[in-house]
């Protein structure tokens, strides 16, 4: 017992001073209001009471419901659909196995960047090839959004491994006694493949929701910058702004706890449903 | 409907590795109505042979009829066959009622009709409480039925079960035995049955096929393999205990092998008898004794009743009649 407390010391220590702690004053901080310049001052809900006036919240805050509805599915398809393209054994599958996870590889400045060049609208290579039946992507308010989902799309690495494992536990003998029954490709993947990945499936829809509610910061930095027209701010961009452009540091901090209590909420609507419909 | 299996052939082919032939030129046929048992040691192919008639695999050559038409290259969901598979291979996200009807909702049967059809074979298999649960929550022996209830719901053409009690124990085993043999007799549906037990293959088989390495070593009624296995490969493989099967010359039988079964060997007082030998080994079965005698280099069995069994190192005589010695040639063939 004694030694394991040792173990773990260096581990809790980081854990303490990196994560509890400044979660702790930032749940202080949310109920101040703080320069940086002079010490915190305690408003109370002040902060609260500005958040709910705040439209440009409110419009960040529904850009990044947008961003899940549009991305979550997006990647939780190409992970599937990868997966079950990819999980036999055959000529050619590891390389395209390694493609397939590749893009989650490359660190993220540089993969905004590259659709910077991507999608840019006079010289990148996507809006050429699509000639005029595109929406202007990055410089369209919608265009921007379908632009940065489009390219969270190929970032599918780590889920696209954990549905392949999915798809591999599956005994093979389910799929000959289902062929032996006559069943169809597609009924066999209704009702076999998807309902047997199903509780998979919706554990990584679950941590998708929670990633893309705070990790799409640095696609919108770099390709957008908020833009156009404050379509694709996201809260974690608008939160980084109030707090290290404006130095509003109380305002931020609140903004942050009501973007930790909303994904709380959406993750406990998900779990219910999961539970309802017996996946976990 | 009935079954033929002409000529087919089969070579498993992986990379880097050499080729396995699993089936050289089988032929076999079951006719209407009659329950074929493939039995064979691992690895003779007798599983394989089973998933060509289902169409799991492809031969590489032969040709496989069901019900009268050639199904060789017809997908299995085509062919009008049943399978139940050793482990069952049950939907465990669907309940019982579900994984019986699967075929039938597959093949857009309208579910009214389905439910109806569910629901005989369910009473059938005796498993009608049971429909709603998963098969997680069932014993072993429900698995099995609900497998077997699976294959007679779409009544097929034919069944083909492959080591289907397997996973049972024992004494499940032996009461499943009787009851899928006295369903089929009822159903009177065409069946191929696989296994690796010799006695489930003599209880349960209107007409048995003993596989070896590939080959169909004899195909016949159970009577008449036990009677006249045709190599000393059957002789060794049927019965319990096998045939004690020994070069001739120990038997006074002239060249090749002679065979002789344990229960006409009589233990006899050391000194009289033809043969001489010590016992080596004893099973004791409770009703009977199986003694194992070491004659020369030979290991003759023999049955003996509790207590004229001689005692573990005794010496003893062993007696037989010539009409009871089996004759195979050299080679290992019965003589004619």
């Amino acid at each position: 017992m004694r030694r394991s407390g040792i173990l773990a010391a260096p581990f809790l220590a980081g854990l303490v001073l990196l994560v509890v702690a400044p979660a702790i004053a930032a749940i202080y901080l949310a109920f101040t209001q703080f320069t940086a310049i002079e010490p915190p001052r305690f408003t109370g809900l002040d902060n609260l009471g500005r958040l709910v006036d705040d439209a440009a919240f409110w419009r960040s805050l529904g850009n990044s419901a947008i961003y899940v509805v549009l991305a979550v599915p997006l990647r939780l398809v190409a992970a599937v659909g990868f997966a079950l393209l990819l999980h036999r054994r055959s000529r050619g599958v590891g390389a395209a196995r390694a493609i397939a996870f590749l893009p989650s590889v490359v660190p993220e400045a540089a993969y905004a960047l590259l659709w910077l060049w991507l999608l840019n609208p006079v010289y990148g290579p996507i809006p050429l090839l699509l000639g005029g039946a595109a929406p202007d992507l990055l410089t369209d308010p919608w265009g921007a959004r379908i632009g940065i989902a489009l390219m969270g799309a190929f970032q599918i690495g780590e889920a696209f491994v954990i549905a392949l494992a999915a798809r591999r536990v599956i005994p093979g003998s389910l799929y000959e006694a289902a062929a032996v029954d006559g069943a169809s490709p597609w009924w066999t993947l209704r009702k076999v493949t998807l309902p047997l990945m199903a509780p998979i499936i919706a554990l990584l829809a679950l941590r998708d929701v929670v990633l893309s509610l705070q990790v799409n910061f640095v696609p919108a930095l770099v390709l957008t910058d908020g833009g156009p027209r404050y379509a694709t701010t996201y809260l974690p961009l608008y939160v980084y702004r109030t707090a290290f452009r404006y130095f509003r540091f109380g305002y931020a901090s609140m903004m942050t706890l009501t973007m930790f209590v909303a994904t709380a909420c959406i993750i406990f609507v998900m779990y219910r449903l999961a539970r309802r419909w017996r996946l976990v | 409907m009935s079954i033929f299996v002409e000529a087919v052939s089969k070579t498993y082919r992986v990379r880097r590795h050499e080729p396995v032939r699993a089936l050289s030129g089988i032929d076999l046929e079951a006719h209407d109505g009659e329950l074929v048992v493939v039995v064979g040691p691992s690895g003779s192919g007798k599983t394989t042979l089973l998933r060509c008639v289902a169409g799991l695999e492809h031969p590489d050559s032969g040709r496989i009829d069901v019900g009268g038409s050639d199904v060789t290259d017809l997908p299995p969901g085509e062919r009008d066959v049943a399978m139940v598979f050793q482990e069952y291979a049950l939907f465990p996200h669907l309940s019982v009622r579900d994984n019986i009807g699967f075929g039938l909702l597959a093949r857009r049967q309208p579910k009214d009709q389905v439910a109806t059809k569910v629901d005989n074979a369910a009473m059938l298999m005796g498993i009608r409480d049971a429909l709603d649960r998963r098969p997680a929550q069932l014993s072993g022996g429900e698995r099995q039925r609900v497998a077997l209830a699976r294959a007679i719901v779409r009544s097929p053409a034919a069944f083909l079960l492959d080591e289907p009690l397997s996973d049972l124990d024992a004494e499940l085993r032996t009461f499943m035995r009787s009851e899928i043999r006295a369903l089929q007799r009822r159903l009177e549906t065409t069946t191929l049955y696989v296994t690796h037990d010799q006695t489930e293959a003599l209880t349960m088989g209107d007409r048995v096929a003993i596989l070896r390495g590939g080959r169909v070593e004899q195909f016949a009624a159970p009577a008449d393999i036990y009677a006249r296995p045709a190599s000393t490969f059957v002789a060794r493989f049927i019965g319990t205990p096998p045939m004690n099967v020994v070069p001739a010359g120990l038997l006074g039988a002239g060249d090749g092998f002679a065979g002789l079964r344990p229960e006409h060997v009589r233990i006899t007082p050391d000194g009289a008898g033809r043969l001489q030998g010590r016992v080596v080994h004893e099973d004791a079965l409770g009703h009977e004794v199986i003694v194992h005698v070491a004659v020369g280099d030979e290991v003759l069995l023999a049955r003996s009743p509790v207590p004229q069994a001689p005692g573990l190192h005794a010496t003893t005589g062993l007696d037989y009649d010539d009409t009871d010695v089996y004759a195979f040639n050299a080679d290992g063939k019965a003589r004619p």
